[in-house]
């Protein structure tokens, strides 16, 4: 598996904001899996953020700019804006969007959210970098002591994807992290992560080969249903 | 039937890699096992979705590849990148160098496509000490490859130890070759002993110059850390890089690369010894200092020393600002000229001190800031003017970089124009009488300082000022030949600044008809022909009667049109300049209010920058949002928005500040509509006070503010200090401009003023004021209006 080999701690705080005293969504149950597990602390889905903010619930706008800032800001400074620049690019771009969201533009049915956050993160990147070309160019600037990019090209939709779901995956496993027991998720990061063989890991773990392959289902779960939760598509199906 | 199987089990089966049926057939029957069939399925195909994320490819063994033009001969080496193969161009017959990057990099095409330009860039670069690329290109089976020129020799710390001079010579060379990439604008990003070859001839070659960026393009997996993407080797790594801050990744980078390899190439040790996490580096780059390399190599002087340590600050700022500067020292030590690192050793401790003052700083100190910062920067600047005219080039770079500091310094610290600034000030008087005596040999260079001591002064001292140091700068670009958009741009600024200093001054609107007749004949390379927004905006607060001003009004309906039409497409500060002027057309009966509301709101968000200049532009939103929603809006918004407009403006500018006690007003005025009179009053007050300090205050507001404590305590009975409050009132009206004020105003304050003197037995003073007003009174309302009556009645009883 790609990305952290630990969940990364900053993901933690990412999502961990969210004061325990907002409502907290029902989970639901997977399967045979997860019988045993409670919802640990409030965890909102993107869906039900995305609503309150445009119910016009301002105190929702930190949690969905910790939410999405990061593969946006990633975006713009992998296209040549500086940290300054990609700050407040990335500033507008959720702006725009809760702007938009609030007209009703975005309509759930017809688009994804990341794709309509790309939308919105290629037009502004490149206003930001002509901007900056142009401020560098009257040498009024800030510093003026940045390298001049030569690259003023389209964030293509490719990186955007890979943001994306890099960002979904790396924030999905810091919850899940939050979520299971210690014991669940270093079975599940020996075996699926570090590739090592079922039986040693039991072995070293005390538990039987079986919890094992448990644990690496639960935790495979949950970040499939953290994923599509963050990504803001139709949660995972509830089997009767 | 058996029994339910372990997951291992089940989890063979939904890979297929059992098929046993007596098995198949219970888990069929099995509503608990069907159940986890399912979802096992489900998890093991999102685990193949997320490992098709891009990776680090595993170590695939690597098959020679086909290159048209080439023959490969054998693998060179295997690094991180990929491999690096010997091969013969076919037509020339000559042995080159070919790399092939390691396959299984998910590279997109647009990556593929970056990979190519970076690429490119970098074989632009011909230069002795760096190793020339000659070709990239995509092989028949997708690897990305590049060829370059074959260099016989060894890895930089691979060869016997040098000679101190033999060191220092191989030093030059390569600040020379970084010198001549960075002056094409290519880094390296990646400078380290591994890069760096020594040939057969013991010349030194620099391998990969621009290609960081080509690598990362295709690679973006490799090396990624938790805190941001680099690409470098942990030795090398400067702590900018460790921190993961892309943005700030410049040539300054670079610098401290070469001084971390020259460091191990002279004294066989690293400055750091590198450490496997990203965090613990940075801990040591930024707190544990390297040991001196004059003791761990002798024969090296101070002067050597001095250089190396400055390459190695931990702070860029610290270090050359230039690859030519560090160049042009060596070059000094060479010749046995003194070296310029020494005296900036002595700056960069000031500046440490500095640093270690922050606190202090922000806890209020702002004036030992200001003074130390000033005085550092005078410091070097007067050092450097010592020195012959003829380096005066050198010293634009000199005034640049210290420029940078002072503005990185004001931002960094919030310095506004609150601060005490004489020696900035001073500096920049300085710097641009400088600037325009020097000889010309940067007229751009010297355009371009110029215009950024203007706006810093205008900035922390005079705005007037600012614009006659951009008038000089468009002197200069006249004297240079001239561009007309330049100075259409530089004319517009110097104008918006002298309107910042004084707003009413007649013959500076006079001059905007002027100004905008000439950029529409000029219209240059803007979309629209148009005035600056922000001079437009002015024009508009200037007059406040829309018929007065067609032209500029006409305009403001074409930008609002264009506005509405493509709110995304606004520049932030235009964005800001034009909810000022819809607040003008709100005034004229156009435009709504909810427009004005919404994007103030949205600019709101947008603006809670750290910054000292993000924080004025967050006041200025939030104060036009207040008077909008005061204007029509809702109260509760006002109110709101209020509360933090005057955190933020007194904790940025302080109570006295003119833009504060504006503030004040605002949340006096909020709070007087929603009812609260008793929780508006302490604001009001606070106005008036300022306005009694000295603090230059719109009349208007002081009449507004003054009448409603006046009368309220009159209510209470305190008639002394009602008749003082309203004296107040009825000078501001006075100085008010013709039309701000209904007559009625200052009447009625007049009548109240005359009875509160006549309460406290001041009557020949109640008397002179009636006698003034009367006939206006009449004027106004006639003789047989009531309130002229009652004032007629007054003055007839404390006359007798």
């Amino acid at each position: 598996m790609p990305l952290p080999k630990s969940s990364s701690s900053n993901m933690q705080t990412a999502t961990g904001n969210v004061s325990a005293s907002r409502a907290i969504t029902p989970m639901c149950k997977v399967g045979h899996l997860l019988p045993s597990l409670a919802v640990q602390d409030a965890w909102l889905t993107t869906t039900l953020i995305l609503d309150r903010m445009r119910a016009g619930d301002d105190a929702m706008w930190d949690t969905f700019v910790e939410r999405f800032r990061e593969p946006v800001l990633r975006l713009a400074l992998r296209h040549g804006l500086d940290a300054a620049e990609a700050e407040d690019a990335t500033q507008q771009v959720l702006a725009t969007f809760l702007t938009g969201l609030r007209r009703d533009s975005y309509d759930r049915k017809k688009g994804r959210l990341s794709a309509w956050l790309f939308g919105i993160a290629r037009h502004e990147i490149r206003r930001c970098a002509q901007h900056a070309q142009r401020r560098k160019r009257l040498g009024i600037a800030g510093s003026g002591d940045s390298m001049p990019s030569g690259l003023l090209e389209d964030p293509a939709p490719q990186d955007w994807e890979r943001e994306w779901r890099e960002h979904l995956l790396a924030t999905a496993m810091g919850r899940v992290r939050r979520d299971v027991q210690p014991i669940t998720w270093s079975a599940f990061e020996r075996v699926q992560l570090h590739g090592e063989s079922p039986a040693a890991v039991a072995d070293a773990l005390g538990m039987t080969k079986n919890a094992v392959f448990v644990a690496k289902h639960r935790v495979l779960t949950r970040l499939r249903q953290f994923e599509s939760e963050i990504d803001d598509v139709r949660p995972i199906e509830c089997k009767a | 039937m058996i029994a339910c199987p372990d997951l291992d089990v089940l989890e063979g089966l939904a890979r297929g890699e059992s098929d046993d049926a007596a098995l198949r057939t219970h888990v069929e029957g099995c509503a608990s096992c069907s159940g986890l069939m399912v979802e096992i399925a489900a998890n093991l195909s999102a685990v193949v979705r997320w490992e098709r994320l891009p990776h680090p490819a595993s170590e695939a063994t690597e098959i020679a590849p086909t290159i048209p033009g080439l023959d490969i001969e054998a693998p060179l080496s295997s690094g991180g990148q990929g491999i690096v193969w010997r091969a013969v161009q076919r037509s020339t017959n000559r042995v080159v160098a070919v790399k092939t990057l390691r396959r299984g990099s998910a590279a997109s095409a647009s990556a593929r496509d970056r990979f190519a330009r970076e690429a490119r860039l970098g074989a632009a670069l011909r230069h002795p000490n760096l190793v020339t690329v000659l070709d990239a290109g995509e092989t028949s089976d997708g690897r990305l490859y590049l060829v370059m020129e074959f260099v016989d020799g060894v890895a930089l710390d691979a060869g016997p130890a040098p000679s101190v001079d033999e060191a220092m010579a191989r030093f030059t060379a390569l600040a020379d070759a970084v010198r001549f990439a960075h002056q094409r604008g290519v880094l390296h990003r990646d400078l380290k002993p591994a890069n760096i070859l020594l040939d057969a001839d013991g010349a030194v070659r620099i391998l990969d110059f621009g290609l960081a960026k080509a690598f990362e393009a295709i690679t973006p997996d490799e090396q990624t850390t938790q805190e941001g993407t680099f690409i470098g080797t942990l030795s090398c790594a400067a702590p900018e890089q460790l921190r993961g801050e892309l943005g700030a990744v410049d040539v300054r980078t670079d610098l401290f690369q070469l001084g971390v390899v020259f460091y191990h190439h002279l004294t066989g040790q690293w400055p750091h010894a590198p450490v496997p996490d990203p965090h613990a580096m940075l801990g040591k780059r930024l707190h544990e200092a390297p040991p001196r390399p004059q003791r761990l190599r002798p024969g090296l002087s101070a002067d050597g020393e001095s250089i190396l340590l400055r390459l190695l600050a931990p702070s860029p700022e610290d270090r050359y600002p230039t690859a030519h500067d560090l160049w042009l020292d060596l070059d000094r030590l060479r010749r046995g000229e003194p070296i310029v690192a020494r005296a900036e050793q002595i700056r960069v401790r000031l500046a440490r001190v500095v640093r270690r003052y922050r606190a202090a700083m922000i806890a209020g100190a702002v004036v030992v800031l200001a003074m130390l910062v000033g005085s550092i920067v005078i410091w070097s600047y007067a050092e450097a003017a010592e020195r012959s005219r003829a380096e005066m080039a050198r010293e634009y770079d000199r005034a640049e970089e210290a420029l940078g500091v002072l503005t990185r310094s004001l931002d960094a610290f919030a310095i506004g124009p609150a601060g005490p600034r004489t020696p900035m000030v001073d500096f920049l008087d300085h710097l641009v009488t400088e600037l325009q005596t020097a000889p010309t040999r940067h007229p751009e260079g010297r355009v371009d300082l110029l215009v950024r001591a203007a706006f810093l002064y205008a900035r922390i001292a005079d705005p007037a000022q600012g614009a006659d140091f951009l008038d000089r700068a468009l002197a200069v670009v006249r004297e240079s030949g001239g561009d007309a958009d330049r100075e259409l741009d530089l004319r517009q600024h110097a104008l918006r600044l002298r309107l910042t200093a004084a707003p009413n001054d007649p013959a500076l609107i006079a001059a905007l008809p002027k100004m905008r007749a000439d950029v529409a004949a000029g219209g240059g390379e803007s979309e629209l022909p148009l005035l600056r927004l922000d001079l437009l905006a002015a024009w508009c607060r200037a007059m406040s009667d829309p018929s007065t001003m067609p032209a500029a009004y006409e305009d403001l309906v074409a930008l609002r049109e264009r506005g509405a039409a493509l709110p995304a497409e606004q520049e932030r500060d235009d964005a800001l300049d034009q909810a000022d002027c819809m607040l003008v057309l709100i005034g004229a009966g156009i435009g709504r209010r909810d427009d004005v509301i919404e994007r103030g709101n949205a600019l709101r968000l947008r603006t809670n920058a750290a910054s000292y200049e993000g924080r004025l532009r967050r006041i200025a939103v939030l104060q036009t949002i207040v008077q909008t929603s005061l204007d029509g809006g809702g109260i509760d918004l006002a109110v709101e928005a209020s509360k933090e407009l005057v955190d933020l403006a007194d904790a940025l500018l302080g109570e006295r500040d003119r833009t504060s006690a504006l503030a004040a007003f605002s949340r006096a005025l909020a709070l007087h509509r929603s009812g609260d009179r008793d929780g508006a009053r302490p604001w009001f007050l606070r106005v008036t006070k300022a306005h009694a300090a000295g603090t230059t205050i719109d009349p208007s507001i002081v009449v507004v503010a003054c009448g409603e404590l006046g009368a309220h305590a009159a209510n209470e009975g305190r008639h002394a200090d009602a008749a003082e409050l309203l004296g107040t009132a009825r000078g501001a009206a006075k100085q008010a401009r013709p039309g701000q004020f209904h007559p009625h105003q200052l009447l009625s304050i007049e009548y109240q003023l005359a009875q509160e003197l006549e309460a406290i037995d001041r009557k020949a003073e109640a008397a002179a004021v009636l006698r003034e007003a009367l006939p206006r009174a009449e004027t106004h309302y006639g003789k047989d209006d009531e309130l002229t009556l009652k004032m007629a009645e007054a003055l007839d009883r404390v006359e007798r």
